[in-house]
């Protein structure tokens, strides 16, 4: 899996309504997580709170990566912020299931979506 | 076919080239893969972890009467059952979730049978999976 590793990129602009949007694609295990970590990391250094992560070109994720959303998802809720996930398909899609993270973290198709869903919440 | 790993985090990439090459023989399809995959890296990643004992790990990798098989034993490891362990509980709230577990938790789900042996100082884990109708050729 880490024979592939991972690629993370990270958006931020206007258009996204100050939501920035982690793209992870790659395989996500024991060994590429902390790429993931990192940058994540460095979102919430720079006190951005509200993020997407969009998994679409991702086809593998252990524990080492849940681990990761479950660790910071507090301290992000605590400064009024969110992440969603987005784009997770197949047997990733699946383990999400199995670890009843839907009643933690929410998921949406696309970032597009996942974006429009902080829209909404900072109308509501 | 078997094969003996470093036990260090470094060797999950060879690790995984193994299970790879394991695969592509016996044609499994992905969805069993990623499960292979899930239950080699979370097991390994245990004994790299917490197991003691020699410095090697030997995994095996099989097809037996249309199950796929894995097999890890760590020579001198510390006795320690992961599959007595209380599995993690994933419907407590955010507040009460920790990361710890998370791993033997998924391989209990992806697996089909999970069997621990510590005997003469060895540990050995013994995974099984059925392979579905898609994998009947492997």
């Amino acid at each position: 899996m880490a024979v592939d590793g991972i690629v993370v990129s990270v958006m931020t602009g206007t258009n996204t309504g100050g939501v920035s949007i982690l793209k992870v694609s790659g395989y996500l295990d024991t060994t590429t997580a902390g790429e993931l970590e990192t940058a994540l990391y460095g979102l919430l250094d720079r006190g951005i709170y509200k993020i997407v992560v969009d998994l679409a070109g991702v086809n593998y994720i252990s524990s080492a990566g849940w681990g990761i959303f479950i660790g910071e998802i507090k301290r992000i809720r605590n400064h009024s912020g969110d992440l969603k996930l987005s784009g997770m398909v197949g047997d990733v899609h699946e383990v999400f299931q199995l670890l009843e993270f839907h009643s933690i973290l929410e998921a949406y198709s696309t970032s597009q979506e996942a974006v429009a869903a902080f829209k909404k919440d900072a109308a509501a | 076919m078997l094969r003996t790993f470093k036990r260090d985090l470094s060797s999950l990439e060879p690790l995984f080239e193994f299970a790879g090459d394991f695969a592509r023989t016996h044609r499994l399809d992905d969805t069993i893969v990623f499960a292979m995959n899930l239950a080699i890296e979370e097991l390994f990643t245990n004994m790299v972890k917490y197991g003691g004992g020699d410095d090697r790990v030997s995994v095996g990798l099989d097809v037996r009467d249309g199950d796929l098989v894995i097999e890890l034993v760590h020579a001198g490891a510390i006795a320690f059952d992961p599959v007595a362990t209380a599995t993690v509980d994933v419907t407590r709230p955010l507040d009460e979730r920790r990361p710890g577990g998370m791993g033997l938790h998924l391989v209990k789900c992806v697996m089909d049978d999970f069997r621990y042996e510590h005997r003469n100082g060895d540990a050995r884990i013994i995974v099984t999976k059925h392979l579905g109708p898609r994998n009947e050729g492997a």
